[in-house]
């Protein structure tokens, strides 16, 4: 005979409890990752844009004017710089879609009769390995995965700040077509409206991770404990732990 | 547990819950753990062992089963995961 759950389990409780904190927690790394996204689009099509006008000639900057071909080398430098934070920003994505892929799968709520009556919070254990496999990969690899999300806080801020700081000296320049002008500046707008929300998210995601990073052990230690069960000492995890 | 870079313990919680509600055959397991055929047997071989699940015939169908115990041991992993997202302590809180 099934199961049937009832309000005053446990099991179910700690369930209910669980699921609304995992969906969350999938939310802000929904919004983190699409922030993350969006901004890459946005600063790719800025840079070809930028590339175009700077090739075609049809913007000067002030530096160039002011030191000729030093000017023109600096300028050259300052957009390497910026496309290869960009590029970093797509090898983020890359990762990120690893896990939110798999995550997003596995956190669904069962919503079919015969669904809900046997797995009421379905991908909740799903979730967490999940979280898991992300986290031991980079642990193996790197040191752990808040110095991982750590690196890449450092290196959004930063390649944001760089953007910001390089784009505001369009202010300097010279360019003949005002619309195109129009369009910089438009996407100058999105890319920093979207630099921010991914710099709010990032500094949760830290928090969170940094939660994640110190559960890990305990589920490990989890393990262990049934390794070690038998039927002789199966009261072992009825004790309450000091 | 070669087929995937899941460790045991997230395995044996994936098994231990699906088995929770609803008999499950080995057949069921595998498509959803999406492990291999050599891995499923040596979970449940495991998880049997320990008295986590149960074994039930029907109609010559081998289905599987959490028992109490195995129950015990989910909900232990569960208050591990909410203790640290201080959720049992905001329910006491209430």
């Amino acid at each position: 005979m099934e199961k049937i759950e009832n309000e005053e389990n446990g099991l179910v409780q700690s369930q209910k409890l669980l699921y609304p904190k995992l969906k969350r927690i999938n939310q802000l790394f929904r919004i983190h990752f699409l922030s993350l996204i969006l901004l890459f689009l946005f600063a790719v099509a800025f840079i070809i844009l930028w590339t175009f006008l700077l090739i075609t000639g049809q913007i000067t900057m002030e530096l160039s004017q002011r030191y000729g071909l030093f000017g023109i080398i600096v300028d050259t430098f300052m957009t390497v710089i910026l496309v290869i934070l960009i590029i970093q920003i797509g090898y983020q994505i890359y990762i990120l879609s690893l896990f939110i892929i798999k995550g997003n799968r596995s956190l669904k709520q069962a919503k079919g009769k015969e669904e809900t009556k046997t797995a009421l919070y379905k991908g909740i254990v799903p979730y967490i390995t999940n979280f898991y496999t992300f986290f031991n990969r980079y642990a193996k690899e790197k040191s752990n995965l808040s110095k991982l999300v750590r690196t890449f806080f450092f290196l959004n801020f930063f390649s944001g700040f760089y953007g910001i700081f390089l784009i505001s000296r369009l202010l300097g320049a010279e360019i003949t077509n005002q619309l195109l002008m129009f369009v910089l500046a438009m996407l100058f707008l999105a890319m920093a409206g979207f630099w921010l929300m991914n710099l709010g998210t990032s500094i949760k995601i830290r928090k969170e991770v940094e939660k994640w990073e110190k559960l890990f052990p305990k589920l490990e230690e989890w393990a262990q404990k049934l390794e070690q069960f038998s039927s002789e000492n199966s009261i072992l995890f009825n004790k309450e732990e000091p | 547990m070669s087929s995937s870079r899941r460790s045991k313990f997230e395995i044996w919680a994936e098994v231990l819950e699906f088995c929770l509600r609803s008999k499950r055959t080995q057949t069921w397991l595998l498509r959803e753990t999406r492990l291999k055929t050599s891995a499923i047997r040596e979970t449940l071989e495991f998880l049997l062992s320990r008295n986590l699940i149960e074994q039930l015939n029907e109609e010559d169908i081998t289905k599987y089963r959490t028992t109490d115990l195995g129950e015990e041991a989910l909900k232990k992993f569960y208050t591990l995961v909410n203790d640290y997202f201080d959720l049992n302590h905001n329910q006491k809180k209430i």
